[in-house]
């Protein structure tokens, strides 16, 4: 069934990838062949934190990088390659999660519910060495992604709420849920308010 | 929820982003006095910034990069690069797949564009077989449509209902965009059930799939590609090669480019070959 459903979503690939194959003169899309090299590190650190597991996390760079290539006539060039890389990796992400539950027999769900049902998913337990980083395997989707961005690489709520697509409240109410988690995972609350906060 | 929410004087959210500067000056100023006047957004500051700074340099424990994946990107982004296959590490998986795609696909296309520039028919090859004189050329090509065609599997087709009407409208589409007679009774053929036509494009060049499966659901291709540019193909029987598992039978005709390809046994596509290159003279 699977390979089912990569024929399908073949075809549909095959039309934007046209536009892709030879147009390769824009300065947009120099610029990205040019600098992915220099964001992959971000790119695969960002997969781990998606998929937890290292070898999805591997093909969903390369995922990104194809991908990447194929919609470079489509970068404007000096704007933010990081950025635009990171939301390409998480479109596929999603994709991959949505395809994952047809395929499963659940149907198509919403992006925001399959980003709040995550969690369940096979993790690799070696990606996430130390203590920080194992409370932020197990936070929700969602919220791993949001302290990734904001916290693992400096970038402004508006940034990353345009890469996530959501508004700046939800990454707002999503870092503080995340960070009254960790807090409390890591020992800095015992049995105050905040800690009832955090559960509730 | 919490007292503070309930007072609607500060919530954990406003709390987060006032830690993370992302406020206006005036609600930063308003939070300052309530923290100063409450012991417990206090605490919670505290503790919430606690783990914002454990958080700081966390993500530096991830692993390393895969040096693989770095190779790869020196070589999909290498000066003059045509986004060249990749050996699936995980072939089966749902992400590569993605990956798969968007390469299979771009190369395809890719492959079609260099394929047709060398059709039979373009003053750079005037006669020739598609892409005689340019064997890697006419290799991309083909390379990439088998790899393409070696994902189907006999479920691939199994929900496609027999539907003779629709059929026979998608091969009049197909075959109106090829310049291509392709008449129902062209490209039947025994033992095998039509099931899709498919149309692909690259800035005009039309591309097609004719999908069949024989009695045990195997698919079996005919794609067929038409160049731009005036005539002028010689006839030559249909070529073997093996690629991505599939056997393959090609040949040109006119301003197009035929391929037959399937997990079935060679003598079998050979005949089917030959049929469809006596029936589509191109």
């Amino acid at each position: 069934m699977r390979r089912h459903f990569q024929a399908e979503r073949a075809v549909l690939l095959c039309r934007p990838a046209t536009r892709m194959a030879v147009r390769m003169t824009t300065t947009g899309q120099d610029e990205v062949k040019a600098r992915l090299a220099e964001h992959l590190v971000l790119l695969w650190r960002y997969a781990l934190v998606l998929s937890r597991r290292r070898d999805v996390a591997e093909d969903l760079v390369q995922a990104t990088c194809l991908r990447a290539l194929e919609r470079a006539h489509l970068f404007e060039a000096g704007s933010r390659l990081d950025a635009w890389l990171l939301s390409i990796l998480h479109g596929l992400w999603l994709n991959e999660l949505r395809s994952n539950r047809v395929r499963q027999g659940a149907g198509t769900v919403e992006a925001g519910q399959v980003l709040t049902m995550d969690g369940a998913g096979e993790m690799d337990v070696q990606v996430f060495a130390g203590q920080v980083l194992q409370a932020v395997a197990q936070l929700p989707e969602a919220q791993r992604s949001a302290v990734f961005l904001v916290h693992g690489e400096g970038m402004a709520y508006r940034e990353a709420a345009e890469i996530l697509d959501v508004p700046i409240g939800t990454i707002m109410s999503r870092l503080a849920a995340a960070r009254l988690t960790l807090a409390r995972r890591l020992g800095g609350m015992d049995g105050e308010g905040p800690a009832e906060v955090a559960q509730t | 929820m919490n007292g503070r929410d309930d007072n609607r004087v500060l919530s954990d959210a406003e709390l987060a982003a006032f830690m993370d500067g992302e406020l206006d000056a005036e609600r930063r100023r308003e939070i300052e006095r309530m923290i100063g006047a409450d012991p417990e957004a206090g605490a919670m500051l505290r503790e919430m910034t606690k783990a914002r700074d454990a958080l700081r340099g966390s993500f530096d424990g991830l692993p390393p990069l895969p040096e693989h994946l770095r190779g790869f990107v020196t070589e999909v982004t290498a000066p003059g690069a045509s986004m060249p296959r990749v050996a699936p590490r995980h072939p089966r998986r749902g992400v590569l797949a993605l990956a798969g795609f968007a390469l299979l696909a771009a190369t395809f296309l890719l492959g079609v564009w260099f394929g047709a520039r060398n059709l039979p028919g373009l003053p750079a090859t005037p006669g020739g077989e598609l892409a005689q004189h340019d064997a890697e050329s006419a290799d991309d090509w083909r390379d990439a449509v088998a790899a393409y065609l070696a994902l189907h599997t006999p479920e691939t087709f199994r929900d496609v209902p027999a539907d003779d009407a629709l059929r026979g409208k998608e091969l009049a589409t197909v075959g109106a965009r090829l310049g291509l007679d392709l008449a129902p009774g062209l490209v039947t053929l025994p033992g095998l059930t039509l099931k899709r036509s498919q149309l692909f494009d690259y800035d005009g060049l039309p591309l097609a799939q004719i999908a069949y499966v024989d009695d045990a659901g195997e698919p079996v291709a005919l794609c067929v590609v038409k160049a731009s540019g005036s005539s002028g193909a010689k006839a030559e029987a249909p070529s073997f090669e093996e690629l991505h598992g599939l056997n393959v039978y090609h040949w040109s005709a006119g301003r197009h480019g035929f391929m037959v390809a399937g997990r079935i046994a060679p003598e079998r596509l050979r005949a089917m070959a030959e049929q469809l290159q006596a029936r589509l003279p191109g």
